[in-house]
Parts: structure tokens; C-alpha cells; sequence
């Protein structure tokens, strides 16, 4: 890949996700972690579905079409962004808290905390340079498909003749953001890669990165924050998982995104427009990376249904704001609608694609008693590993238990409910797996179950606010 | 009571929670440390800048992964017949991530599906003891060859497979 054509596929996406931001009113001077956080995720989204769109149109990835769609796009964006700018008042604000040197020591040990982890995301970017995808889940579901996708060169009628299981790629059905933003780094490149496909990867590691520290930063401050961030920096899973092209940590990052905008609505905390706006790119994200994600969106809507007072939805659905829900609706319906046109199934909601013929109540009912408790010790065992989850999944147990009544009352609640709903959900999916119990554990538990590490990171901090702030 | 539940249960909390951060955060720091004093980055830095960075990280994927797989490289070539050699003793975990990574690479020319004995195998880690197989990627693949493979692979730990005329 050319320095040139990697300039593109890396800037353009962030050019159009910053200037959608500020088109929904996001002020970088109000909250420059969090903006940035969500400048790639945002560009991301536009990037997959400006792919998506001319592949349906016929345009061969490698074409100029999707570049024109996104420069065009962002080029909008950026006019409705200046109006907007152009009516507000506003003034770089850091909340600054303590007092002299102590203050300082905390901003220092801040930026310490983030520089060492975007050396990460440089160190990995270093490293990954040229690396081709060649094994694990990465090459088999995710590279794989974005090969066939770009050799087929259009999403049209034939497609299933190149993109099908007997040619060798896994999991068809599953959400296509990852794959599309791999075929808009071929396109730029302008041929099939072997290298160059981990960008994309890198771009949600950064933001992963600034995310967890904004909403720490943002509860509990610098020093806090940062200290808390590096229990979720330090996971061992961060760093296998962001060295492919998987899409587990982006279903992490949304979910952490989409939390955080739900109790930032709750606590009325910034302005309900931009937090809503940010809301619909963080859960369309979410559906459009896993199809954990749209497990997670529903365990999110239940939390918040059963977690946070109907006033605060009335209030921050107010208006025409609310049109951002549309955002994750559409990207649904459209994962929804391939997945139909071209017959791909789940194979975990179909019984292996009709190997285990039971409906799925039954699927639930019978092998419960034989697979639950195995499920559950395998999650012990994984959650007491220091080394493996950083006790994440025991913090969260110690906060719910010692919490006290911050943790079962609005707004923490609906986070609270969200991530045992979560957790929940992943415990029935290994009961209704088909495959041998064991080897689906072994190699798929720790970095699915992670997904939720993010918004248990949330959760720590929110919780801590008390002890640290009052 | 009262006590109890709003401020030393609370404070416990926190306390764990402190407690992990300072592990994790030890542990972190650390090994961020140990990254600059063993080279991780002046390697890394040299590596983008010599001039076939994209050769060199090629080499180093065949190098870090030169077992099981040791003609990753020449998959590359499409139209090849390309022999993997596994060594005996490899997890047949690593069998399977070595047909992952062939099929990827090849793509698109059409491979054997290796799915469908993945899974009672790889739950068993089972180590291999003569295991050669011979991969066509010839543009067109004959569906027989997918079921020679089949028949091959069952009650069998793994196959020996020859192909094109070859003894099998």
C-alpha cells in the first residue's frame, strides 16, 4: 500500500467523522477526549455505508466512487458544522480539579497514562506494518469475506457466487462494518492486499484507547481516571484481540460509547442533542460490528427501560433530536435486509444451520442442566484469573453487592441492569451452542465476555464519583 | 446498619477497586518500560524503515510461524500445488489455523474445507504423527477432492492426501 493511498484510507474517514460531529453539535473545546474518542467510529460508520452504497450501485471498490461520496459528504457536513459553529459561543474548558501541585501531579500522571497507551496503538501500528492477515478469526470470517466481497467487485444478485461458505469463509450472516472497511483500504490501494488491511483496526484501538480515558477522566478526574483506566489499558485480550482484523474490541468501545451517552443523558450532563447524536453513531456501530452488538443494544434498551426514569427519555427524545435513533434502525434493517436477500442464517440462533433441528426454547430448556454448570465454572475460573480479565468481572460482582443504593437507583441502575443483562445474554448463547462446549470456551469466551469490560469500566468510575469528587 | 451499608461496604468497594488499579497499573507500567528498554520500539522503527518493510514483515510472520507452516509464502502463487508440511507433535490447533491462514491467502482460488473435522479435533489438541497434505489451487477444484478429504479425515486423526496423479 502507497504512502499516498494509506493517507487516504486512514484521513479521509477521520475528516468525515469529525466533520459529522460537529454537524450534531459536539464542541471539541467542551470535551476533546470524548470528541476525538468518536471521531474515527463516526468516520468509520459513514466510510462502511458510503461503501456499501456503491458496491449496491455497482461501483467497483477500487473505482473513485466511494472517496467522491465521502469528500462530497464530508464537505456538507462541514458547511452545516461551520452555521452551527457560527451561532455558538463556547471557550476550551478543562475541568481542573484540586488545587497546585497536587492538581498538577494528577494532569501529569494523566498524560503519562495516555501517551503510554497511544504508544500502544503506535507500537502496534509499528509492528503490523505490512503483516498480512493469515490466521485465526481474523483470516477465516473477517479478511476473508472483505477478499470476496472486493473480488466479486459489487453487492448484486451474483454475489453469494463468490461469497459462499464452500469457497471457505465462516459466518456469512455476520454484521459487515469490519469487512467494508477493509475493502475500502483494498479499493485505495487499488488491488486484493495481503498487508494494510489492520489500519482500520488500529483506528478503533485509538479510539478505545481515548474512550476508556475520557469517561474515567470525566467522573473521577485525571489522576483517578487514569489510574482506573490502566486495570482496562493493561488486559492481555486488548492486545491479541487489536492485532488482526477481529471486531471484538470495537463491539467494547460501542458499548462503552453508547452507555456513557445514556447516563450522560440521564445526569444531563452536556447538552441532549449532541449526547443523543453520539448515542445513535455509538449504537449503530454496535450493530454494525458483531452480532453481539445487537444483543448488547437490546440488553442496553432493557437496562434503560427498567433503569432510567421515564421523564428522562421524554425529555431527552424531545423534538426532532430524536431522528438520531433512526442512525442504529437503519443500519439494522440493512444488515437484516442482506442477511435476507442473500440467506445467510446465524448459525447459533438456527441450530448450526438446522444440525440441532430444536426450536430454540427447547435448545434453552434441555440443555441447561447439562451445559449451565460448565458455562458458569468456565466463567469463574476466567474471572478470577487476574491475569486474563484484570478481575473486572469481580469488581463489577464487589460494586453490585457493596455498592450500596447508588447502584440499584437511576441513573446507575440502567447500567447496573445493561451489563447483567449482558453477561446473561453471552451465557445463553454458550447454552444454546451447538458446537463441542469446550473447545467454543476455550477459544471464544474470554474475548466475547471482554465486550463488556468496557461498560463495567464505565461502571466503576461512575460508582467511584462519590468517593473521589465529594 | 446504616453505617454499614452507606459507608463501610461502599468504602470495601473502593478500596478493592484501588487495590486493582495499583496491580494493574504496576503491571502496566512496567511492561511499558521493559518494551523501550529491550528495543520493541527501535526494532520496530527499524523495521518500517528499511526500504521492503512489507518484505521483511512477511519474513517475520514465516519466521515467528515457521512451525507447522513452512510454504506459506508460495501460496501466494495461485495456480501452485503447494505442500504444508507439519511438523510431528503440532497441536492439531495450529493444523487448523494453518488452513485458516492457507485458505485467506490463496483466496480466491478454492481450497478444501476443513471445517467440518475442525471441531471434534481441535477440542483434543491431539498431537499429529505423519501429517503432510497437499493442497490444489488450481483455478477449478474438482468437488472429489473435497470428498476424498472428507472420507480421509474420518476416524482419522488427520489425512495424508496426495493429489494431480500423486499417491495418496
Amino acid at each position: 500500500m502507497t504512502a499516498s493511498a494509506l493517507a487516504i484510507a486512514l484521513l479521509l474517514p477521520l475528516a468525515t467523522g469529525a466533520a459529522l460531529l460537529r454537524a450534531a453539535g459536539l464542541d471539541p473545546r467542551r470535551d476533546l477526549l470524548g470528541f476525538l474518542a468518536a471521531v474515527y467510529p463516526a468516520g468509520a460508520l459513514l466510510t462502511g455505508s458510503a461503501q456499501f452504497l456503491t458496491l449496491r450501485l455497482g461501483f467497483h471498490p477500487a473505482s473513485p466512487a466511494t472517496p467522491i461520496v465521502l469528500a462530497a459528504l464530508t464537505l456538507g457536513l462541514a458547511v452545516i458544522g461551520a452555521k452551527r459553529a457560527a451561532g455558538e459561543e463556547s471557550a476550551w474548558t478543562v475541568p481542573l480539579r484540586g488545587r497546585g501541585a497536587l492538581r498538577w501531579a494528577g494532569e501529569a500522571f494523566f498524560v503519562l497514562v495516555l501517551l503510554a497507551a497511544l504508544g500502544d496503538v503506535v507500537l502496534v501500528g509499528l509492528q503490523r506494518l505490512g503483516e498480512p492477515i493469515v490466521s485465526g478469526d481474523s483470516a477465516a470470517i473477517w479478511t476473508i469475506r472483505a477478499k470476496m466481497i472486493f473480488a466479486h467487485g459489487a453487492i448484486d444478485a451474483d454475489l453469494p457466487d463468490t461469497l459462499n461458505e464452500a469457497r471457505g469463509a465462516h459466518h456469512l450472516d455476520y454484521p459487515l462494518l469490519g469487512p467494508l472497511l477493509q475493502v475500502w483500504c483494498m479499493g485505495r490501494a487499488g488491488g486484493l492486499l495481503e498487508a494494510g488491511l489492520q489500519w482500520p483496526t488500529l483506528g478503533w484501538y485509538a479510539s478505545l484507547v481515548l474512550q476508556v480515558l475520557a469517561v474515567a477522566r470525566r467522573r473521577i478526574g485525571p489522576a483517578a481516571g487514569a489510574a482506573l483506566s490502566l486495570v482496562y489499558l493493561s488486559l492481555p485480550t486488548i492486545t491479541v484481540v487489536v492485532g488482526g482484523t477481529m471486531m471484538d474490541h470495537v463491539v467494547a468501545l460501542a458499548f462503552l460509547g453508547l452507555c456513557d451517552r445514556i447516563l450522560r443523558l440521564a445526569e444531563e450532563d452536556g447538552d441532549a442533542g449532541p449526547n443523543l447524536a453520539l448515542l445513535g453513531v455509538w449504537a449503530a456501530v454496535l450493530v454494525w460490528s458483531k452480532n453481539e452488538g445487537t444483543m448488547l443494544l437490546a440488553a442496553a434498551a432493557l437496562g434503560s427501560l427498567a433503569g432510567l426514569r421515564a421523564a428522562t427519555w421524554r425529555r431527552a427524545l424531545g423534538g426532532p433530536r430524536a431522528a438520531w435513533l433512526a442512525l442504529p434502525a437503519a443500519v439494522l434493517v440493512l444488515h437484516r435486509a442482506f442477511n435476507r436477500t442473500y440467506g445467510f442464517d446465524n448459525d447459533l440462533m438456527t441450530g448450526g444451520n438446522g444440525r440441532d433441528a430444536r426450536p430454540l426454547p427447547t435448545m434453552l430448556r434441555e440443555n441447561l442442566p447439562t451445559k449451565g454448570g460448565d458455562i458458569l465454572a468456565f466463567f469463574w475460573e476466567s474471572a478470577r484469573d487476574f491475569d486474563r480479565g484484570r478481575g473486572l468481572f469481580l469488581l463489577f460482582a464487589a460494586g453490585v453487592l457493596l455498592g450500596g443504593r447508588p447502584v440499584w437507583t437511576a441513573p446507575l441502575r440502567f447500567l447496573t441492569l445493561a451489563i447483567g443483562i449482558g453477561a446473561s445474554g453471552y451465557f445463553l448463547a454458550y447454552v444454546i451452542s451447538f458446537e463441542d462446549l469446550r473447545w467454543h470456551l476455550f477459544t471464544s469466551a474470554d474475548r466475547t465476555t471482554g465486550q463488556l469490560f468496557g461498560a463495567i469500566h464505565l461502571f466503576l468510575a461512575a460508582r467511584l464519583r462519590r468517593f473521589v469528587v465529594d | 446498619m446504616q453505617l454499614l451499608f452507606r459507608r463501610i461496604l461502599p468504602g470495601l468497594f473502593a478500596v478493592a477497586v484501588a487495590v486493582a488499579s495499583g496491580v494493574a497499573g504496576a503491571d502496566y507500567l512496567r511492561g511499558r518500560w521493559r518494551r523501550v528498554s529491550e528495543g520493541h520500539w527501535s526494532r520496530a522503527i527499524a523495521a518500517v524503515r528499511a526500504e521492503d518493510a512489507e518484505s521483511r514483515a512477511w519474513s517475520r510472520v514465516l519466521r515467528e510461524r515457521a512451525t507447522p507452516l513452512r510454504a506459506l509464502r508460495d501460496l501466494r502463487r495461485p495456480d501452485d500445488v503447494v505442500v504444508l508440511r507439519v511438523r510431528p507433535g503440532v497441536p492439531i490447533v495450529e493444523v487448523s489455523q494453518v488452513l485458516m491462514a492457507a485458505r485467506t491467502l490463496v483466496f480466491p482460488s478454492p481450497v478444501l474445507p476443513e471445517f467440518e473435522f475442525r471441531r471434534e479435533l481441535a477440542a483434543k489438541r491431539l498431537a499429529l504423527d505423519e501429517s503432510i497434505v497437499v493442497l490444489d489451487l488450481a483455478p477449478e477444484t474438482p468437488p472429489e477432492f473435497a470428498e476424498l478429504f472428507d472420507r480421509s479425515a474420518k476416524g482419522r486423526d488427520w489425512a495424508l492426501l496426495r493429489w494431480r496423479g500423486e499417491a495418496r
